[in-house]
């Protein structure tokens, strides 16, 4: 007799309908959400178009304006935290930016 | 059940070892990424510079990696191992499983990046970005493919408690994110339901796939270290039962007190109390842990406590009287800690001491190493939960005492929220401990001048003194 191990034994071959069988049973429960669930649903706030908008309100009309609109909003306020401008020039109230303004700040604390 | 012998092993090794490995590999992310997140809350200014690394990221981070990283690989990896040896023979369709695990781990990678840039979806236990769950679903289902094949096709028609809870958690799993997807993600529903919805995937993902999982792992390692039949046998198939018929109502359970209906909350605090029945038997099942011999039954014993400990807390603190005390103080994460850390890591650790041995044919490389993660474990556990117990217990009086100033509260939990840094950095080491000892074991089987031979389980297994 060999001392040589046992070969490992091979696995039992798999057919492709039994692995397509399973892979559909999973997804049944996906399936079964999407047709249940979502047909009957009202889409959510955030997801609705709405229609007879004013004017001023036209960003809010679908969701795709509404990112748009948030990121020029976002563009905006990029640029005004690290730029200088006038508020009120009448009043003397300026527009510093934030690094600046909190240098000021604890300049001003200090002092107390 | 099977033979302790099984070249069966041998012959369905790889997938399980690439599930096993990448999980160890997470553990560690994970690990350095809640000691991250855990510095940030007693000192703020820790890296709050870094966009990437601020405290709402990391804690989503650490969270995300630790369960899809490490315990969904661990438990997979696990699950497969003990499906196929009770089916008798090598598991079939190794391949997709290899092709899945590279997928699900390609998933948590880009779900970490995606969280990292502001991606996050700020539900508990669900921190996948939404464009990765489809993706995590196909693979999930590539990896448990020769688990269900292992399990449909058993050569035995018997079957036993370790099958009933492997199988359950790898079809109920696939339930859980679809619907959750379709539901939170493609069409979000209108205001307190999105947190409904929410609350019953994160207490699903617990009772009916981690809890599962790492149940199937331990009632596999207790039977075959004690050697015996397990007691109260009888009654296993009434704890699956229960668990999988009631795990599933306990989603409100976190929602005591909120503006939901009456009678989500009340059937979650029902459910929660009923789930002490499967705990019950599970302890009864799985008692002989405590006193068999070998690491991996003493991980499975720690594991199996906690898990009852945190079901017996859990289904104490959901009712009203005492939920009003405990919600919104550290004593939710001392519970969740519990869970994921003290339950389901520690039998999934306990899960791999046994397993490698038996998958590689080869003994553990460090023997003090594997001694060095179960102190380590252990005091690490018992530190960080005994910490947000406590530091919970400073915060219940202060918060219900409307003239105690927030910076107060947090002044006094501090002690303790270094005590938490302190257990997550314990943990670490012996993470490190395993990833370590763990690859240079398995590259033994790689090393050709010596050929993989079965030694003797019980003398490959290390065991504590």
């Amino acid at each position: 007799m060999s001392d040589a191990p046992a070969p490992a034994p091979r696995p039992r071959p798999v057919s492709l309908l039994a692995t397509a069988g399973v892979f559909i049973l999973l997804g049944l429960f996906w399936a079964i959400t999407t047709r249940v669930y979502v047909p009957g649903h009202p889409p959510a706030p955030q997801n609705e178009a709405f229609d007879n908008l004013p004017r001023e309100l036209a960003w809010k009309q679908t969701p795709a304006a509404r990112r748009a609109a948030l990121a020029d909003l976002r563009k905006a306020q990029a640029t005004q935290v690290v730029s200088y401008a006038w508020v009120d020039q009448k009043a003397g109230i300026v527009q510093l930016p934030v690094g600046r303004a909190m240098e000021l700040v604890v300049q001003e604390n200090a002092k107390h | 059940m099977t033979s302790e012998h099984s070249p069966n092993d041998a012959a369905s090794r790889w997938p399980i070892l690439m599930l096993l490995l990448a999980g160890s590999v997470w553990l560690v992310v994970s690990g350095v990424l809640g000691i991250i997140a855990s510095v940030q809350v007693h000192t703020p200014v820790f890296l709050s510079g870094c966009p990437l690394l601020t405290h709402g990221r990391v804690s989503a981070l650490a969270e995300t990696s630790f369960v899809y990283g490490w315990l969904a690989n661990a438990g997979l990896g696990l699950a497969l191992w003990v499906l196929g040896r009770l089916a008798g023979e090598p598991l079939r369709a190794q391949n997709w499983a290899l092709i899945g695990t590279a997928f699900w781990n390609i998933g948590v990678a880009v779900a970490l990046a995606g969280v990292a840039t502001g991606d996050a979806t700020g539900f508990a236990l669900l921190g996948l970005p939404r464009y990765v769950q489809l993706e995590m679903i196909f693979s999930y289902a590539a990896v448990a493919l020769p688990g269900i094949l292992a399990w449909s096709g058993r050569l035995r028609r018997v079957s036993f408690a370790s099958h009933w809870y492997a199988a359950a958690a790898l079809f109920l799993f696939p339930w859980l994110l679809s619907v959750a997807h379709v539901v939170l993600f493609a069409l979000p529903p209108r205001g307190v339901v999105q947190a409904i919805a929410a609350g019953w995937y994160a207490q699903g993902a617990w009772t009916l796939w981690l809890a599962p999982l790492f149940l199937s792992v331990a009632y596999y390692v207790v039977a075959k270290t004690t050697g015996r039949a397990l007691p109260s046998y009888e009654f296993a198939a009434l704890g699956f039962w229960c668990l999988v018929f009631v795990g599933g109502l306990t989603g409100g359970r976190h929602l005591v007190g909120g503006p939901v209906p009456a009678w989500i909350s009340a059937v979650a605090v029902v459910s929660s109390a009923l789930l002490s029945f499967h705990v019950i038997v599970v302890v009864l099942n799985l008692r002989g842990a405590a006193t068999a011999p070998g690491v991996s039954a003493k991980f499975v014993a720690f594991g199996i406590a906690a898990y009852a400990l945190g079901a017996g807390a859990d289904a104490a603190t959901s009712f009203l009287g005492v939920a009003v005390k405990t919600e919104f103080t550290y004593f939710d994460e001392a519970l969740r800690q519990l869970a994921l850390y003290g339950a389901a890591t520690a039998v999934f650790l306990g899960g791999i001491y046994f397993a490698v041995p038996r998958i590689t044919g080869k003994a553990w490389l460090s023997g003090r190493l594997v001694r060095a993660h179960l102190l380590l474990t252990f005091a690490g556990v018992v530190l960080l939960v005994g910490s947000l117990v406590v530091a919970s217990l400073v915060q219940i009086p202060d918060l219900l005492d409307a003239k105690v100033p927030f910076a107060q509260i947090t002044r006094e939990t501090r002690p303790w929220l270094l005590g938490v840094t302190g257990a997550l950095g314990i943990l670490l080491a012996g993470n490190i401990a395993l990833l370590v000892n763990f690859y240079a074991t398995a590259c033994e089987i790689l090393n050709l001048s010596k050929p993989a031979a079965f030694e003797a389980p019980a003398a490959a297994e290390t065991h504590a003194s």
